[in-house]
């Protein structure tokens, strides 16, 4: 259980993100690692080796050297380059749904797992209970014992 | 050739169609005749779809330019091992690959049952005939592979990113059999489904065809990644690009399914899960080739374009709408008591690394598919790229991470956690003391370092119950120490299969944290003779080569590393000038070493190569990315690689055996 709660938090930890930056170039890092490079597809600004992106770069780090907030200097970029410059939607609106379903999801799949245990581990209690002729062996290990072993008769040589 | 391949599919297709007819009227009327000329039938279609993919081959050395396909993505100038490549590497090319592939597996299953005809043969091979008609039909009217036009005097050749690595040989094929191959299960699950007995014999019957199946996939996103690492420049591997994506999700569900069919097995539980999780797998392959091919979305994979998109929507609806259709309506009758005795037991575990395996499915599929949903309804355009999922995905990682480590050590039924406590002793015990060590080093991070350390605990955990099975077998058998080790990790080839995967798995997930948290990377513009430092290494311009080879330019720069005053040569990162493409396309040069990578790539040059604009990278561990990967898929062949029962051992002999196969309760105490 504490095991269990120890894990609980460590995922909460892991969810809410990387640490903050602290040096000037990690934090140009950190913000280029969120905005989408425009010319090509899938890469960040910090990973494409396009000239545009390395433009965006610099615009950051002058950015930030003036005093800027990173929201402030996002905002530029989406005032530029539309909202899909962001690589991570939006926690408002229609982009809100990305981060809610897969919590709910999580949250929904442990409820019902933790039901189903549960249910099978009552059902598993009452007949072996109730098996005096062979003790640990219940009703349903026989059938599934039989199984097993008609199984193995007409298994292919 | 055209001719040859045209008149090739026709017949293939009749093949099929026939093949489909067979196994329905020998499933529906009981015809032992028609059922085995559908099962022989698999041996010609293969025959005829290799003799297809031969055309085109042909047309490719050829240079046979009459063929639009051969015009478009070859060249005179093409070397002859690209031309062979070119083969998949465009839509038309790659879906007769497909089809090689698809009446490959379909003639191996007709092999397998030669002799021992299980009641789902019938079902499986008109499935399976039914998939073959799609894909037949795809390839004699949206697609034509050997549409031909007037011949112009030369083909624009490859698509430059395609030719520029010799990986591109095995990375589509072994992703094709991986995809393709997930019809089997499929294939099986729906003949019991159908089948008047309502059988879930399937589980049994395509255990290992999931598992070979699963290494392929292993292997082919392995092979996309080390792709994306050594060509793309950018100094990763991931992008959590749509199509990579789209090959991670069947990998996914097939990996669950792995897992929770040994509760079927062992315990006749999930039936009615097991059936969903096949089609289920089976979808996101088709998804996964709808998204590719169907032209829906533009990425790094943008060379797959066609108007098949509609046609394999359709499909996909009917193999949803089918599979679960059959499952609602029929699966309940399979529907057994389950029973669990302890929450601490290895069918808790498993439950366990179902519920997260579909939460990170789901979360890989919304992301993926997000940004088209949300254009679709409102028009407007949103991103959802690396940085969503790192957020959204590590934490359940590092959740699976953990039940990968303990779920080993529980035993079936019902553990103690006295037991449990002490198995858990050394593992804990060498990830406590990693993580203390990275704290005390100064890692702030905090998902870097539970990850480090969970990553740890699973490895030591799992090795050591390798360690402990094998012990026991050396010191009760009378052979000599390997040869007992040997004769027992072969005996118990399932599970210390599974355990060396987990091994695997830990390795990589180790690779994975180091090189995405503790990574470096510069962009450094330099003159000829100009030196640099970066993270302890002297990088030294020494000017920049120019390659003539016929189907491209190369632009080689010369890079002179040294560390601590010690020379340890060269790095030459690379542009190559395609004259069909207007950028150039780089060739990053990498120094591998165990520990770390340096990773160059030339980003732009300048006065004819007096100034060169470089970005390099310092890439913690990739390396045990590579090994990890391979362990997993060691891991997977041995579990794969088939007992042998010998005919003539009285049959009784048979169920001790399998149940010494498991020393999962090695008492020490």
């Amino acid at each position: 259980m504490v095991l269990l709660v120890a894990l609980g938090a460590l995922a909460a930890v892991a969810a809410r993100g990387p640490a903050p930056a602290s040096t000037p170039a990690e934090r140009v890092h950190a913000i280029a690692t969120g905005l989408r490079c425009p010319v090509c597809r899938d890469l960040s600004v910090a990973d494409s080796p396009a000239p545009l992106a390395r433009q965006m770069h610099n615009q950051i780090a002058e950015g930030l050297a003036a005093g800027k907030s990173p929201e402030a200097i996002r905002q530029e970029f989406v005032a530029a380059y539309g909202e899909s410059v962001l690589l991570v939607p939006a926690r408002r609106g229609v982009g809100l749904v990305a981060w809610v379903a897969p919590a709910l999801l999580l949250a929904g799949g442990t409820l019902a797992a933790v039901l189903a245990v549960r249910r099978w581990r009552a059902r598993g209690a009452a007949p072996a209970a109730s098996s005096p002729s062979a003790p640990g062996t219940s009703g349903a290990d026989k059938v599934l014992l039989e199984r097993a072993l008609a199984r193995f008769e007409e298994d292919p040589p | 050739m055209d001719r040859l391949g045209r008149y090739a599919l026709l017949l293939a297709l009749a093949l099929a169609v026939w093949g489909l007819l067979a196994a329905v009227v020998g499933l529906r009327r009981q015809r032992p005749l028609a059922i085995e000329s559908a099962r022989t039938t698999a041996f010609a279609l293969l025959a005829v779809v290799a003799a297809a993919n031969g055309a085109m081959l042909a047309a490719l050395l050829s240079d046979d330019f009459t063929l639009r396909y051969v015009a478009q993505n070859s060249s005179r100038a093409t070397p002859g091992f690209f031309k062979v490549l070119a083969l998949w590497s465009a839509d038309d090319g790659s879906l007769l690959l497909w089809n090689l592939v698809l009446a490959g597996y379909l003639a191996a299953v007709a092999f397998r049952f030669r002799r021992y005809r299980p009641e789902a043969l019938a079902g499986a091979l008109a499935v399976m005939y039914a998939v073959a008609v799609f894909y037949l039909l795809m390839v004699s009217g949206p697609s034509e592979p050997f549409a031909t036009l007037a011949a112009p005097p030369d083909g624009r050749g490859p698509t430059p990113l395609l030719q520029n690595h010799p990986l591109m040989a095995v990375h589509p094929p072994f992703l094709y059999l991986g995809f393709v191959g997930l019809t089997v299960p499929f294939a099986f699950a729906i003949a019991g489904l159908v089948s008047d007995g309502l059988s879930d014999r399937w589980v049994a019957l395509t255990r290992r065809w999931t598992l070979a199946v699963w290494c392929f996939l292993t292997v082919g996103l392995l092979l996309g990644a080390l792709w994306s690492y050594s060509v793309l420049g950018w100094g990763g591997y991931w992008a959590w690009d749509p199509v990579e994506n789209a090959a991670l999700l069947p990998w996914l569900v097939a990996t669950a399914l792995l897992h929770s069919v040994m509760l079927q097995e062992r315990r006749g539980m999930l039936a009615v899960w097991n059936l969903s999780l096949a089609v289920g797998a089976f979808a996101l392959a088709t998804f996964g080739t709808f998204l590719t091919r169907g032209n829906v979305l533009l990425s790094v994979h943008t060379f797959a374009t066609s108007a098949v998109g509609p046609m394999y929507l359709g499909f996909l609806v009917l193999v949803l709408a089918g599979g679960f259709g059959l499952i609602a309506t029929r699966a309940w009758r399979l529907r057994a008591p389950g029973r669990i005795d302890a929450v601490l037991s290895r069918e808790a575990s498993f439950v366990g690394n179902n519920l997260l395996l579909l939460t990170l499915t789901f979360v890989v599929l919304l992301g993926t598919v997000f940004p088209l949903a949300v254009e679709a309804t409102s028009g407007r355009q949103v991103t959802v790229g690396g940085p969503y999922f790192r957020r959204t995905t590590v934490p359940l990682l590092l959740l699976l991470l953990f039940l990968a480590g303990v779920g080993p050590l529980l035993p079936w039924r019902s553990g103690s956690a006295e037991r449990l406590t002490r198995r858990l002793r050394l593992p804990l015990g060498a990830g406590a003391a990693l993580v203390l060590a990275l704290a005390v080093g100064g890692l702030r991070n905090p998902a870097a370092v539970a990850a480090f350390g969970l990553a740890t605990f699973v490895g030591v955990a799992n090795l050591a119950e390798i360690g402990a099975g094998l012990r026991v077998a050396v010191r009760t058998g009378s052979r000599r120490r390997p040869a007992a080790a040997l004769g027992a990790l072969l005996r118990g080839r399932r599970r210390y299969g599974g355990l060396l995967v987990h091994v695997g798995l830990a390795l990589a997930a180790l690779a994975i944290t180091a090189s995405s948290t503790l990574a470096r990377q510069t962009d450094l513009t330099l003159s000829r003779g100009a030196t640099a430092g970066f993270a302890g290494y002297t990088l030294r311009y020494e000017g920049m080569r120019t390659l003539r080879q016929p189907q491209r330019t190369v632009l080689v720069t010369d890079v002179g590393v040294a560390r601590d005053g010690r020379d340890l040569g060269r790095m030459t990162p690379s542009l190559n000038l395609y004259p069909s493409a207007s950028e150039p396309i780089g060739t990053p040069s990498i120094r591998t070493s165990p520990l770390r990578d340096l990773y160059a790539s030339v980003v732009g040059v300048e006065q004819e190569g007096e100034r060169a604009t470089f970005r390099f990278f310092l890439n913690p561990g990739v390396t045990w990315l590579w090994v990890g990967g391979a362990v997993m898929v060691l891991g997977g062949l041995l579990a794969v690689w088939p007992t042998r029962r010998h005919p003539a051992a009285p049959r009784p002999a048979v169920l001790p055996s399998a149940r010494r196969r498991e020393p999962a309760v090695v008492d020490r105490g």
